[in-house]
């Protein structure tokens, strides 16, 4: 009997073991590989100190001088369930070349919630892009801030300062809680910080990068707060002329706690996000792999597609990762041409990034190599 | 504090199973309990 | 041959139908939707003067030569400007039926496409072509031929675009016709 109940507690401590061994994995960061443009590299918790030494402290990688171009603040990774979002992120970072203006990266904005996945989803760990010589891993990662982070959850999420009443969970999500409060929870200091940084470093134009299940009305959209309008208009009606379909949402003033609605309102940047579509986050999804983040292909969607329950085309070729990441880099291509058409002593200026048509050509491996970087 | 209160809860139980483990005559209460186990014991280290 | 043909067709229509395009335009909301903001940047390129307020009502009339009215419903815009559907309907309509009585032109555009398209949005759609004197649909707003047949029967001109950037020729065509150069 004794030794029974031992027999069990090895095993149960040889699971522990196993699969502790596989948490702690998906809370190490894959190295990112910066451009030489990289001018430096701080941490969030420069603008909160209180994150300093914890699991959401994260890199901001800044690209260019101050030399009255336009600060840009691409934000990738606030959900981390949301790979075209942090992929596009660490795309930019590595190709980037200023040459006016200043960029400003922080590709996991949310890195806590870049830890863990959220149950119930069944997620894959990790994700590979194919590069031209092998493959290149990512985590896939979670909606929410780890609750090892942040525990336990609320009845009711009541947002700071507007009081409005989300579901508990929502207090760890990161696009709920801007703009943050100083004596805020653990979500709400990253909102901060990001706040204190949108303020403290004059960025003038945010893009935050975000997926949505193609069953989601803000879909393939570009949202702006009011100030922004006509900036994201003017974006919007290039793409179009590209031949990609982007739908115009104006930030709703009476949804709080986003970053569109509270960067805007909140400090004098120009607030935009982007939305692409991803079935690996849909609820209308079959068998969720690997291989479906970076296919985007699901045949429950294309019989779904045919009774019309997508808010976007969708058919046998899925929406791959490329596409979704291709899509976020057009849109900051032409977010920061409006911007910087809008406000000509204050444009902006790069090179090193593809256009839509040439990562449709070439693939993401092409510029995620991380050979091709000194 | 509540982080803590309920990680204490979370070591409580993990005791107390823990013991439920050892005591247990049967193989199936013994099972039970080690599967029970698993989710706290990776609680409490922090691991998920 | 064809084209010819097409040619001759299209100055038959535009001498049968022509609506009369005056600037300035006053540019607003029929449902409180993003889309709007489009037709304003549309306009800024084209340098048409117009005047955008998403809540217009035949107050703001006086002095417009024409009236553009963006069709298609958002809650989450309703919600923002704080007006109901039922508000949104009333407005509309007194502003419309406001123009007619100055014969101020109208021209309803839909740009939205099928996200525009939907209990909510039909019902200001509706409203707006039954009672434009000019209706223009970007492809996928009216794949069902709703506008197209509201058009037909109130025997009034009726055009479709591929995507709402090729709005800015239309726009052109109609406010600003190609002036003689002078150099």
């Amino acid at each position: 009997m004794k030794l029974r109940a031992a027999i069990f507690a090895v095993g149960v401590l040889s699971l522990a073991i196993y699969t502790g061994l596989g948490f702690r994995a998906s809370q190490v960061d894959e190295p990112l590989y910066p451009s030489p443009s990289l001018s430096k590299i701080v941490r969030l918790s420069e603008y909160d100190s209180r994150l300093r030494g914890t699991r959401a402290d994260t890199d901001v990688y800044e690209f260019g001088e101050p030399d009255g171009g336009a600060t840009i603040l691409v934000l990738g990774g606030t959900h981390c369930d949301e790979p075209a979002s942090y992929i596009a992120a660490y795309l930019l970072l590595e190709n980037i070349e200023m040459e006016r203006g200043r960029m400003l990266i922080v590709p996991r904005t949310n890195r806590s919630a870049m830890s863990h996945k959220t149950i119930g989803e069944a997620h894959p760990p990790t994700f590979d892009i194919p590069l031209p010589n092998g493959v290149r891993p990512f985590r896939m990662g979670s909606r929410y801030t780890n609750p090892l982070d942040q525990w336990p959850d609320p009845e009711v999420f009541v947002h700071s300062p507007s009081g409005q009443e989300l579901s508990g969970a929502d207090s760890r999500n990161l696009n709920r809680s801007y703009p943050g409060a100083a004596n805020g929870n653990f979500t709400g200091q990253i909102a901060f910080a990001i706040t204190e940084l949108v303020k403290q470093e004059h960025v003038d134009l945010v893009i935050d990068l975000h997926e949505a299940s193609p069953e989601y009305p803000v879909i393939n959209a570009i949202v702006a707060h009011e100030r922004a309008m006509d900036c994201a208009s003017m974006a919007v009606l290039d793409l179009q002329l590209e031949g990609l379909e982007f739908a115009l949402e104006p930030s709703p003033a009476n949804f709080r706690g986003l970053s569109h609605r509270e960067l805007g309102d909140h400090t004098l940047t120009h607030a935009t996000l982007m939305e692409s579509a991803n079935v690996s986050q849909g609820r209308l999804r079959g068998k969720t792999n690997a291989d479906l983040v970076v296919s985007g292909l699901d045949s429950m969607y294309v019989r779904a597609a045919k009774i019309n329950m997508t808010r976007v085309p969708y058919d046998e070729k899925g929406i791959p990762l490329k596409v979704r990441v291709g899509r976020h880099i057009a849109g900051f291509h032409k977010l920061i041409s409006a911007f910087s058409q809008l406000n000509p002593d204050r444009a902006a200026a790069f090179t090193g990034i593809p256009t839509y048509d040439e990562l449709q050509q070439h693939d993401l491996g092409i510029y995620l190599d991380p050979h091709d970087h000194p | 504090m509540l982080f803590w209160t309920y990680w204490l809860l979370a070591a409580l139980l993990l005791a107390l199973i823990a013991r439920e483990l050892w005591r247990a005559s049967e193989w199936r209460m013994q099972l039970a309990a080690a599967l029970v186990l698993l989710p706290l014991l990776l609680r409490v280290l922090l691991f998920k | 041959m064809i084209r010819h043909w097409s040619l001759a067709l299209l100055l038959f229509a535009a001498s049968v139908q022509a609506a009369d395009f005056k600037t300035p335009v006053l540019l607003t909301s029929g449902g409180q939707s993003a889309d709007p903001q489009m037709i304003k940047t549309l306009l800024t390129r084209e340098n048409i003067p117009f005047t955008y307020e998403p809540l217009a009502t035949s107050a703001m009339l006086a002095g417009q030569g024409a009236l553009i009215i963006v069709l298609g419903g958002s809650s989450k815009g309703l919600g923002a400007a704080k007006v109901s559907a039922e508000q949104e309907t009333a407005r509309i309509t007194e502003l419309l039926k406001s123009a007619a009585e100055q014969k101020i032109t109208v021209l309803a555009v839909h740009v939205g496409g099928k996200n525009r398209r939907g209990a909510l949005s039909d019902e200001f759609n509706k409203l707006g072509a039954n009672m434009a004197d000019e209706i223009v649909v970007v492809v996928g707003g009216d794949d069902d031929g709703l506008f197209k047949g509201i058009a037909e029967s109130r025997k009034v001109p009726y055009s479709s675009a591929a995507k709402i950037a090729d709005l800015g020729g239309i726009l052109r065509a109609k406010f600003a016709p190609a002036q003689p150069t002078q150099e």
